[in-house]
């Protein structure tokens, strides 16, 4: 039998208008692969720099098999849109950019997996991806008076969806209201009013849903009159500060260990119980490499007393890799055995157990204690899937938010 | 006259069959259009690479500096950038190797020329450079007319072009690297070598090559079955390695062994250069693929265009009565 190639243009001129323009910048030369966290998973071959070419052809997941076309699909949803490769291409060839166009056709045609169309339809109809009920969303601030968020006050809260509703990452949320009360900051949250910022079901393809979430967000934070914003998620923030001033949005937008950073520098808050704990920090994709904030989250870690802050030789930085949960990865359930997350979290494990168990107290220098392991992370994704990992690892390790150590250390 | 460069691929201090190739290609683009050749030689103690050289072409264009000595893409494209921009070439070859493509895209980017990679042909059409280069797998040949520029740069892939013997005296100039040590952001550290494994597959005269077309692991039975009764050794293209179906010293191909048995048969493989640059230079081809139009037929000196499934049990059959006859 003759390997047949059907070209579709009308399928490459689809892609490439919505999106996906950088496709003829490509020279394949691979870089993309050599960076892309998926190459570190030995199992799975992820060939990126094909995508382009592929669109070139208009032959992107258009096999007739039915068992090849699944795999052609899978394969456009792996990327997690952490722009590793964005930062090493010569020729700045934006692949997720690529992927999501591609990703639009495919989801408008329904034909994406089904973990995935979960995803999509709670966001539809309950404005998160959990499906939770709506009026559950300040569930998580009861016990602690969180005030309700009104024009007087200078900050709203997003906590973010995970954070708001996931018995975990409720910790998070919570860590980060504990900090913005001692700190005596003037800020509220909108609970059931506020939707998903709508980050997810736009790198998933789902650009309608997107839109929906948006334009409510935008209308409720213009209504109530929201001016600045702190986020948990650096995924809110990239989307609050870079996607919704192209929908009308004119709020300012400031990442939590931004204004823990400063409140700190201010004296508004000062760490003092020491932490006896040896810390890797691991930089979100959102905020390190997209958005630059590198040192502010770093600041506020070696703030606390008596924490030893550790890099992934590196990985750190701009270099750091993706926990795996970007571009709708987080909703994906990809085989526990072969996940980035897993990579990542040994790395850092690596990193802290080097060091050996004992350290020296900063106040008694000559006794050496037995001490925790800690990756911190700023971002809900990350806590969900390094969470999951460290089990799957059995690795003797906490995964915290900067949050959560900042808040103990008050 | 057209100036044509073509860069020294070496390693550990062999020049790499690669080069051959560009300079050969290089040559005949020259005699055509009354231009000349330069090899573009970047090490540390290049005499000895320049001596090789001579007869391949007109000139030899050396920089030799200790920061050279092993290959660091960063460092290349400081010291390539810098001569590329006195000397403006017409044309700069680069071969399409792991070392080339980490190179030369950023290259290509900075200069601001006119590049397309892994060419197969180098055309004139009237008084533009026609570059062919093979997608899809090489399913497809894309003839890219390159915008008209006074320079470019193509990277060529490996095996396109044969390496010829020549007879000319090139001249040796000197350049004096503007490169004192390598960039902080990357250095070179070391060369990693792959593992020997139980069998060396270099070192077999008969070797069996399976790939994608065997479709489940348990398949791989039958096509070790055949190996065993042809006294040979079991090898694979990189989708089995990738499956981990096979250990990575099995692997035929540019990203693996290359190999040059008296036999090589290629066994549900569909032939993409990559496989193709490793096993080029068996002495006997044969392949089973049910595509008649695989590449891999274009390389093979015998053929069997049908359904693996059904020919290997019938040549295993047929070697065993052989056997006992």
């Amino acid at each position: 039998m003759a390997t047949k190639i059907t070209l579709i243009p009308e399928i490459k001129d689809a892609i490439i208008e919505l999106g996906a323009e950088d496709t003829y910048k490509c020279y394949q030369c691979g870089k993309c692969m050599s960076v892309c966290p998926w190459s570190r998973v030995s199992s799975i071959s992820f060939p990126t720099y094909r995508i382009p070419q592929e669109v070139k052809l208009g032959i992107v997941a258009s096999s007739e098999d039915k068992k090849e076309l699944a795999k052609e699909v899978e394969e456009v949803f792996r990327c997690c849109a952490c722009e590793g490769c964005l930062k090493e291409c010569p020729h700045g060839v934006n692949l997720p950019a690529i992927f999501r166009a591609i990703r639009r056709i495919l989801v408008d045609y329904g034909s994406y997996p089904e973990e995935l169309k979960g995803t999509v339809s709670r966001l539809h109809n309950t404005g998160n991806p959990l499906g939770e009920a709506r009026e559950k969303r300040a569930d998580w601030a009861k016990e602690l008076n969180v005030p309700k968020f009104t024009s007087d006050m200078e900050f709203l809260y997003f906590p973010c969806c995970i954070p708001a509703y996931d018995s975990r990452a409720q910790e998070i949320a919570r860590a980060t209201a504990k900090v913005l009360l001692k700190a005596g900051i003037s800020f509220g949250i909108l609970g059931e009013l506020e939707v998903c910022c709508g980050e997810s079901v736009r790198k998933i393809g789902a650009e309608k849903v997107f839109q929906e979430l948006a334009s409510t967000n935008i209308k409720t934070f213009k209504d109530a009159g929201v001016k600045k914003v702190i986020t948990t998620s650096p995924h809110c923030y990239s989307t609050f500060k870079h996607e919704y001033p192209e929908l009308g949005a004119e709020f300012e937008v400031i990442h939590e260990t931004q204004l823990f950073a400063e409140l700190i520098k201010n004296k508004k808050i000062i760490p003092k119980k020491p932490l006896n704990a040896r810390v890797v920090y691991h930089d979100p994709c959102n905020l390190g490499r997209q958005n630059e904030i590198y040192e502010e989250p770093r600041e506020v870690l070696k703030s606390i007393p008596d924490l030893e802050l550790l890099e992934i030789p590196n990985f750190s930085h701009q270099y750091s890799i993706c926990c795996g949960g970007g571009g709708g990865g987080v909703f994906i359930g990809w085989d526990m055995q072969e996940r980035i997350a897993n990579v990542r979290i040994q790395q850092a494990f690596d990193v802290l157990k080097a060091q050996g168990t004992g350290h020296k107290a900063q106040d008694s220098p000559d006794q050496l204690t037995i001490h925790e392991y800690i990756l911190a992370i700023a971002c809900p994704y990350c806590l969900q899937m390094f969470e999951d990992s460290a089990k799957v690892l059995n690795l003797s390790l906490q995964v915290k938010s900067i949050s959560e150590l900042l808040a103990e250390s008050l | 006259m057209k100036k044509i460069f073509a860069l020294v691929e070496h390693r550990k201090g062999e020049i790499r069959d690669v080069t051959y190739e560009l300079l050969t290609k290089g040559r005949d683009l020259a005699s055509k259009l009354e231009g000349e050749l330069t090899a573009l030689l970047l090490g540390n103690n290049t005499a000895q690479f320049a001596e090789k050289l001579k007869p391949c072409a007109h000139h030899i264009l050396s920089v030799d500096h200790e920061v050279l000595k092993d290959f660091n893409a960063e460092s290349y494209q400081l010291v390539l950038s810098d001569i590329l921009k006195k000397e403006s070439p017409w044309l700069t070859l680069i071969g399409h190797t792991a070392s080339g493509m980490d190179l030369a895209p950023a290259l290509a980017q900075e200069l601001g020329t006119p590049f397309t990679t892994d060419c197969v042909e180098i055309d004139m059409e009237n008084d533009n450079l026609i570059a062919t280069r093979q997608m899809y797998g090489g399913k497809l040949n894309a003839e890219c007319k390159m915008q008209n520029a006074s320079s470019y740069i193509l990277t060529i892939r490996q095996a396109a072009f044969p390496q010829e013997p020549a007879n000319l005296n090139a001249d040796v100039v000197s350049f004096t690297s503007p490169l004192a040590q390598e960039p902080d952001y990357r250095k070179f550290v070391e060369y990693l070598e792959a593992a020997i494994g139980e069998v060396d597959i270099t070192k077999a005269d008969i070797v069996i090559g399976v790939g994608r077309g065997i479709k489940e692991r348990e398949n791989l039975r039958l096509i070790e079955e055949l190996a065993d009764s042809l006294g040979g050794v079991l090898a694979c293209s990189r989708p089995i390695v990738d499956a981990g179906w096979l250990p990575k010293d099995r692997q035929v191909g540019s990203s693996g062994k290359t190999i040059k048995p008296k036999l090589y048969i290629a066994i549900g493989i569909s032939g993409q250069f990559q496989h193709i640059t490793g096993m080029k230079g068996a002495d006997t081809i044969f392949a089973i693929n049910k595509d008649p139009n695989a590449p891999i037929f274009n390389e093979a000196d015998y053929g069997i265009a049908d359904d693996l499934f059904k020919v290997v049990p019938i040549l295993k059959n047929k070697i065993a009565e052989m056997k006992s006859n």
